[in-house]
């Protein structure tokens, strides 16, 4: 997902995640924020003596409407129900420089072979040709003394690296993880290998958390390590049906944010708006009702809701239902369940396009209202 | 409560450039406030309609009731008076943009009063008569029990 950014211009805010310092995140948030004209002034209106009113209601003759509903009501959008499917392919793989920790033979993935041999050389063969130091100084091969036992390994250490990537290359190592080269005595026969990668295609796999779990490898689960770097490439759909939804639940602690921002960066320019399940989630995380909630994700998620009603669509907005819904329940009520009036009770109000009859306010019924869908 | 505030910047951002739209029916009688009925008379649509739909039925009732319906007429405000007001407390998908708080659209008063008269037509015969009788409690004495 190259070029992640976004930003706000008239009323918005500029997010830097600080728990996140790879290059990828600097590229998100650095590039390419969307130009959005100004939106017309705000004038804040004081209604303090309206609210210092206390009017009785004055019900009309029966004959009277109440309530006459507009002339002219707008036409609804279209509101897709459905979300799109991967607007941009998930990055397949990660790359840089990683490095293994010390995999002994036997390892996941790991297939050299190391031999303790005893010949006359006091050398290795061709078949494990890689010296790992002398297991003994005498040794005896049938009837044979020889002077040194040698620790041999498979040629080629690369070649036998887990296949979760592209090999960079690959090195054994003896005791104390010491170069094979340099080892001299080593009785035990102790070698591991230790490989080095440009890519990784998974670091969710099995085998890839084998070769990055231990002393001298990469940072694999960090905030900071491959499994973020791999997490931050992936889109919406990818990342939230993917390990990347528990990595960002339970690692960074940013879920929603994350959610927030790929919807915002898939869907530009307001487009998902129009979506109803996309509006469903930014409203929950935009009043911090998401199963993860962060300051980061709410401002983000209130931010892509104001620039839609300011910026991308200040004549139509009221028109979106869904959004129409959460912004009077916020105005009304701060997004909190609205309160039932001591007189209230009973199903709500007649509807807009009731014509008839006295009773002017009807009760009010708020019960099966939820917070916020 | 910043989301709140959030919202209601929205809904006046809408509703100053869109001030005709139906969304902004009680928006536009909220800014009408103490000059409600003032800025209503002779409109009969959109913010003004309800309240030009009472005011008619003040014009028929008899002159008896005119103190009663003077001081109506003075406090006469939107949130109790305008129907898209009240829509708006009751409905949840009203098509109408909250322009204040719930707590400060709230109509919370609630006083009926009757207003009737009753014209007869036509001759009686002798002897007979019509008896209509109301009871009314807690008015000015100045109404009459008829």
């Amino acid at each position: 997902m190259p070029g992640k950014s976004w930003g706000f211009g008239p009323l918005g805010v500029s997010y830097r995640d600080s728990s996140d310092d790879d290059g990828r995140r600097r590229q998100r948030m650095g590039a390419q924020p969307p130009p959005p004209p100004p939106p017309p002034p705000q004038v804040y209106q004081s209604y303090d003596q309206i609210r210092q009113s206390t009017m009785p209601t004055p019900p009309p003759p029966p004959s009277t409407p109440t309530f006459t509903p507009p002339s002219q009501t707008p036409p609804p959008i279209q509101l897709s129900m459905t979300v799109p499917q991967e607007t941009h392919p998930s990055v397949t793989n990660i790359t840089g420089s990683f490095t293994t920790t010390f995999m002994p033979p036997g390892s996941p993935g790991v297939n050299f072979n190391i031999g303790k041999t005893c010949n006359h050389n006091n050398g290795c063969d061709s078949s494990n040709p890689v010296s790992a130091g002398q297991w003994t100084g005498r040794c005896y091969d049938h009837d044979n003394t020889h002077s040194a036992g040698v620790v041999c390994l498979s040629g080629n250490p690369a070649s036998k690296c887990p296949s979760i990537g592209t090999v960079a290359s690959g090195a054994y190592y003896g005791p104390n993880n010491q170069p094979v080269g340099s080892v001299g005595s080593n009785p035990s026969a102790v070698a591991t290998l230790q490989c080095v990668y440009s890519s990784i295609s998974n670091p969710f796999d099995p085998l890839t958390i084998s070769a990055f779990t231990g002393t001298g490898a990469t940072n694999l689960t960090g905030q900071t390590g491959m499994q973020k770097q791999y997490c931050d490439g992936q889109n919406y759909h990818d990342m939230t049906l993917g390990p990347c939804a528990n990595f960002y639940t339970n690692v960074t602690g940013d879920f929603d944010f994350q959610q927030a921002l790929r919807i915002n960066e898939e869907n530009p320019n307001g487009a998902w708006a129009a979506i109803a399940p996309y509006v469903a989630i930014i409203r929950r995380i935009a009043t911090g009702s998401a199963s993860v909630s962060t300051q980061i994700g709410q401002n983000l998620a209130q931010n892509m809701i104001t620039q839609y009603c300011l910026v991308y669509n200040p004549n139509g907005w009221p028109d979106n239902l869904p959004i129409r819904q959460m912004i009077n329940q916020w105005a009304l009520n701060g997004g909190a369940p609205l309160p039932s009036l001591p007189s209230g009770g009973g199903g709500g109000a007649p509807p807009p396009s009731s014509g008839g009859g006295g009773g002017g306010r009807a009760s009010y019924g708020f019960n099966s209202r939820t917070n916020d869908d | 409560m910043a989301l709140q505030q959030q919202a209601l910047d929205i809904i006046n951002n809408f509703c100053q450039a869109n001030p005709s739209s139906p969304h902004c029916y009680c928006w536009q009688a909220v800014q009408y406030g103490t000059n409600f009925v003032t800025s209503c008379t002779g409109n009969t649509s959109g913010a003004c309609s309800d309240l030009n739909s009472i005011l008619a039925s003040f014009a028929r009732a008899p002159p008896v009731f005119a103190p009663q319906i003077a001081n109506i007429r003075q406090n006469l405000v939107p949130k109790c008076v305008c129907g898209p007001c009240a829509d708006i407390t009751s409905n949840e998908s009203s098509i109408y943009l909250a322009p204040d708080t719930f707590q400060n659209l709230a109509c919370d008063v609630n006083i009926q009063m009757c207003l009737q008269s009753v014209a007869v037509q036509g001759s009686l015969d002798p002897g007979a008569y019509i008896n209509q009788k109301c009871s009314s409690s807690g008015l000015p004495a100045s109404v009459p029990n008829c």
